[in-house]
């Protein structure tokens, strides 16, 4: 993570601007898991009849991809 | 309480007052080829009340038109004898159940899910080489049997509520386990006394079996317009549910993954601008 951290910020080689970065970037994708299984779980709730490959199911996972390139 | 029986709701139905005759003739041409058009929007221009309606949800950004619709006679010429007449119909048709008629019915709630199956059933069909007008039509008046039992029968669908959500299931399932009749059979009656074609009289009673009805039918349209327009939860409803997506509907329709983000999308862009026209 560190070295694809700085090859894309070359100029910047100061310890605490990295930590600084990496923190930031490490909360970000927890913020995007966690609203990511909030969506989930919540789409989950309104589907009681999605079952393996039926058509049920292939409108939950159409609706989770919506849900979750609009919370993007 | 008692079951209703189909007598006692066609009894019921009879009672509502009936559609203006310019409106019957309006929805008796969705089936006919040679249509009189002049004639047809001659009578509409009568009704002032209904053409400045009309004129205000043409002219709305649901349209999107660039210029300003005066007449009914230049929306003709502008979008069409069949965008007209469907505006007409939908105009009419949300205008004879109200606040007034329901002062304690979630009408916004009930629209916005309404037009969104319109809408949902309209990019659909576009994708099924079904007609697009027609099915915004049906998928628009899908639900129009719930509002004949809340205003003809409040107790019967009071009883039904509470037993919905006591058992935690579906209204249909709770339809028929109090009052043995469902939503869809009532609409799809209603759509018989109003003279509607009868292919969205058809989607609209069996819009929860579809399978009944052959493959090129437009029930099947609207049962998937429907299962996605509770997919997105579009009603804002926290207790809203899917209904189940039959199988078989599925595969006639045969749609993908792909497709039914593509409906997912047109039905977010164009929902607001449409009950905002709608409702208004």
């Amino acid at each position: 993570m560190i070295e694809h951290w700085l090859s894309d910020n070359p100029m910047t080689s100061k310890p605490v601007e990295i930590a600084a970065a990496l923190a930031k970037s490490d909360e970000k994708a927890e913020c995007l898991a966690t609203r990511h299984l909030t969506i989930e779980k919540e789409l989950r709730g309104r589907f009681r009849n999605a079952g393996d490959g039926n058509a049920t199911n292939i409108l939950f996972q159409a609706a989770l991809e919506h849900l979750l390139e609009r919370a993007r | 309480m008692n079951t209703l029986s189909v007598s006692q709701v066609m009894d019921e139905i009879i009672r509502l007052p009936s559609l203006p005759m310019v409106v019957l003739d309006v929805m008796r041409s969705f089936e006919k080829e040679d249509i009189e058009v002049d004639q047809i929007v001659n009578e509409l221009a009568k009704d002032q009340a209904l053409s400045a309606r009309v004129l205000r949800l043409a002219n709305s950004s649901f349209y999107g038109l660039q210029s300003k619709i005066a007449t009914l006679h230049n929306a003709v010429v502008v979008i069409g004898f069949r965008q007209l007449r469907s505006t007409v119909a939908v105009v009419s048709i949300t205008q004879c159940f109200t606040n007034r008629h329901l002062p304690n019915f979630d009408f916004p709630s009930f629209w916005r899910h309404s037009t969104a199956v319109g809408l949902a059933a309209q990019a659909s069909a576009k994708k099924t080489g079904h007609s697009t007008e027609i099915a915004f039509m049906a998928g628009l008046l899908h639900d129009i049997g719930r509002l004949v039992l809340l205003s003809s029968f409040p107790k019967h669908t009071a009883e039904v509520l509470n037993f919905a959500r006591a058992e935690n299931c579906l209204m249909l399932d709770a339809e028929h386990a109090v009052i043995g009749i469902d939503h869809a059979m009532v609409g799809k009656a209603l759509a018989e006394q109003w003279q509607f074609p009868s292919v969205i009289g058809d989607a609209i009673g069996a819009h929860h079996q579809p399978d009944t009805l052959p493959a090129t039918s437009l029930a099947g349209v609207v049962h998937l317009a429907d299962a996605i327009t509770h997919a997105m939860g579009v009603s804002n409803d926290s207790k809203e549910w899917v209904p189940p997506l039959s199988d078989i509907t599925f595969n006639r329709l045969n749609l993908n993954v792909t497709d039914l983000q593509q409906i997912m999308e047109t039905v977010e862009t164009r929902i607001d601008p449409g009950c905002k026209a709608l409702l208004d």
